[in-house]
């Protein structure tokens, strides 16, 4: 005797709750993230190059910083996937530039590659008053958005926008096993900050009423987010799988207007304002591709020169190259 | 805008609050450790009066049990022990001296035949003997005549005297003691011995007499008047026994016919 549509529907509702349970019980098993704190040695891992600098944080100063390139292939960002192909080349890339600016032994911050991480920008109608259960709503939502099991997912997010019931929610969430390969590589970044580094470039956005675009490339990665006021509505990344500069320069551009577009139709966000930030420092093909996309909104995201008072004149430029991302963790720190 | 998004793993709570415990967890551990000292002293203190306490009483114990033994050295000597030997001898007769009027009653009633009855009795000390007066009424003379026997024949009994004899005259016939016999006696209350009494006061008698005639083998080893000595000791205490009975029969009786 085969089940009827009622029991059917009994089944489903069974195996709703189970799920929901299982979402539960694995939000509870997942590691509990920190909040937001700068140590002061930070390490940026892209696939091209790795960074360290060591920053004095009450002083909003960066004392030391070092840049090493890595060879290709060493690292294939990738949010479901093993990211470190050649973990004796990061080890040793990582000791070079830590070894340089002095090997410190407390926590240090990580900065890695958008391509890691997932993020998402969530509404939702009603808020529990539990912070778990809030958690546990978000890891539901997430689940859609992540490549691997949500139980496998170490999950950050911040409310952007709270009006009445509603809300609005920035999430990134990365997989425990990738985010442990790059702690492995460098012991001390454990318990310290962990984020991708366009997460690190929105403190440099100015306090505006009107919609920014800010545009992050790097090492074959674009990101683009859409930021009003002081809310994040709208965050997207992309490979870029073009070689050519000028192809690369072209899938910028296309990308940076399809999503002021967006912006435009779905969020009834007016893009005023773009910033770009392109590491290594961009060519002349992508300013000039983003300019023409953007009707000459576009402007170059760079790190402010007060910060680099104390820092070496041979590190001054490598930090005006690459140092964007730290810029903007001490311009977060009060 | 500000960002609060960390993806690294919170601290636990071991990493977030060892620094912030560790001053006061040491400064509470010294204290606990200078408490724990403090004690410690204290009581090792104490342990060591404890000790020299216990120390003096074993002393104490360990003269207490010299002098003891000392003691029993003493009483392990010759005249010592004979003393004491002697000493106990005489209490126990002097025990076996004490007198019990119920148990004299009990005697005398033993004494009674059926058709007698005792009257009165009065006992009277004089120096280291017991006199016991009875007077004894009798319903027929042979009844007091067979009390009389008793009394000359008793072991606890010596030395039985009539002293007086008299006869009841019926006054009309109403009195109950009319046509009665009533005589009144005296007699020594010599007590005597259980068997038990009997048995250690035989023993007492003959080892009071072998330690004479060993004394006396010590000082005349080798002559014969040693054994004739300890034989007439032997008989002097059987004598003795021969003679109270002796006196008994050759004394009491005729006196009390």
């Amino acid at each position: 005797m085969r089940p009827g549509p009622d029991s059917w529907r009994a089944v489903n509702s069974n195996s709703m709750d189970w799920n929901i349970l299982k979402g539960r019980v694995a939000a509870m098993a997942a590691p509990a993230t920190a909040a937001f704190q700068l140590p002061s040695l930070v390490i940026e891992v892209q696939p091209d190059f790795v960074t360290a600098a060591r920053l004095d944080v009450s002083h909003h100063q960066v004392r030391r910083m070092e840049v090493a390139e890595l060879a290709p292939g060493t690292l294939n960002p990738h949010p479901g996937r093993e990211n470190v192909a050649n973990e004796p080349a990061l080890r040793r890339a990582l000791g070079n530039v830590t070894s340089a600016i002095g090997d410190g032994s407390g926590r240090s911050g990580l900065l890695i590659s958008d391509g890691t991480v997932r993020a998402a920008v969530l509404t939702f109608e009603t808020v529990p008053d539990d912070a778990s259960e809030f958690e546990s709503l978000v890891r539901w939502r997430m689940k859609e958005h992540l490549p691997f099991a949500p139980e496998d997912a170490r999950l950050s997010y911040q409310v952007s926008r709270q009006a009445g019931q509603s809300c609005e929610v920035l999430a990134i969430g990365a997989a425990n096993s990738v985010l442990g390969e790059y702690e492995a590589a460098h012991k001390g970044v454990t318990g310290g900050l962990i984020l991708p580094s366009t997460a690190a470039l929105l403190p440099l956005l100015p306090e505006e009423s009107a919609g920014q675009l800010l545009v992050n490339v790097c090492c074959g990665w674009v990101t683009t987010a859409v930021v009003e006021q002081s809310r994040v509505c709208f965050w997207r990344t992309r490979e870029i799988i073009e070689t050519l500069p000028k192809e690369q320069a072209e899938a910028v551009a296309t990308e940076v207007a399809r999503t002021a577009a967006s912006a435009r139709d779905h969020l009834k966000v007016d893009v005023r304002q773009v910033w770009l930030c392109a590491r290594p420092p961009a060519g002349l093909d992508l300013l000039a591709e983003v300019g023409r996309a953007t009707a000459g909104m576009a402007r170059v995201l760079k790190p402010a020169g007060e910060l680099t008072g104390s820092l070496p004149v041979a590190e001054r430029a490598a930090f005006e190259r690459f140092g964007a991302p730290l810029a903007g963790l001490l311009a977060n720190v009060d | 805008m500000k960002i609060t998004l960390n993806l690294a793993v919170a601290p636990t709570l071991r990493e977030r609050y060892a620094l912030g415990w560790a001053v006061p967890t040491t400064v509470l551990a010294f204290v606990v450790m200078v408490w724990l000292a403090h004690s410690t002293w204290v009581d090792v203190r104490q342990a060591r009066e404890i000790e020299s306490k216990v120390a003096e009483a074993e002393q104490r114990e360990q003269k207490l049990t010299q002098r003891e033994m000392e003691l029993r050295r003493d009483f392990e000597q010759p005249d010592i022990r004979s003393l004491l030997e002697k000493t106990g001898f005489i209490n126990g007769l002097i025990d076996k001296k004490r007198l019990s009027f119920t148990a004299l009653a009990m005697k005398v009633a033993g004494l009674l035949p059926p058709d007698a009855r005792l009257s009165g009795v009065a006992l009277a000390r004089s120096g280291d003997s017991s006199t016991v007066r009875f007077q004894v009424n009798g319903k027929a003379p042979q009844a007091l005549e067979t009390f009389l026997a008793n009394l000359a024949n008793s072991a606890d009994f010596a030395e039985p005297v009539v002293t007086s004899e008299g006869f009841e005259q019926a006054q009309g016939g109403t009195s109950a003691a009319a046509g009665e016999v009533t005589v009144t006696c005296t007699a020594r209350y010599v007590g005597a011995p259980t068997d038990a009494e009997a048995a250690a006061t035989s023993d007492n008698a003959s080892d009071q007499a072998s330690d004479e005639a060993s004394h006396q083998a010590e000082d005349k080893p080798s002559h014969p008047a040693g054994d004739k000595g300890s034989a007439g000791a032997s008989d002097k205490v059987s004598g003795k026994t021969s003679d109270q009975t002796t006196a008994k029969k050759g004394g009491a009786v005729p006196n009390a016919k």
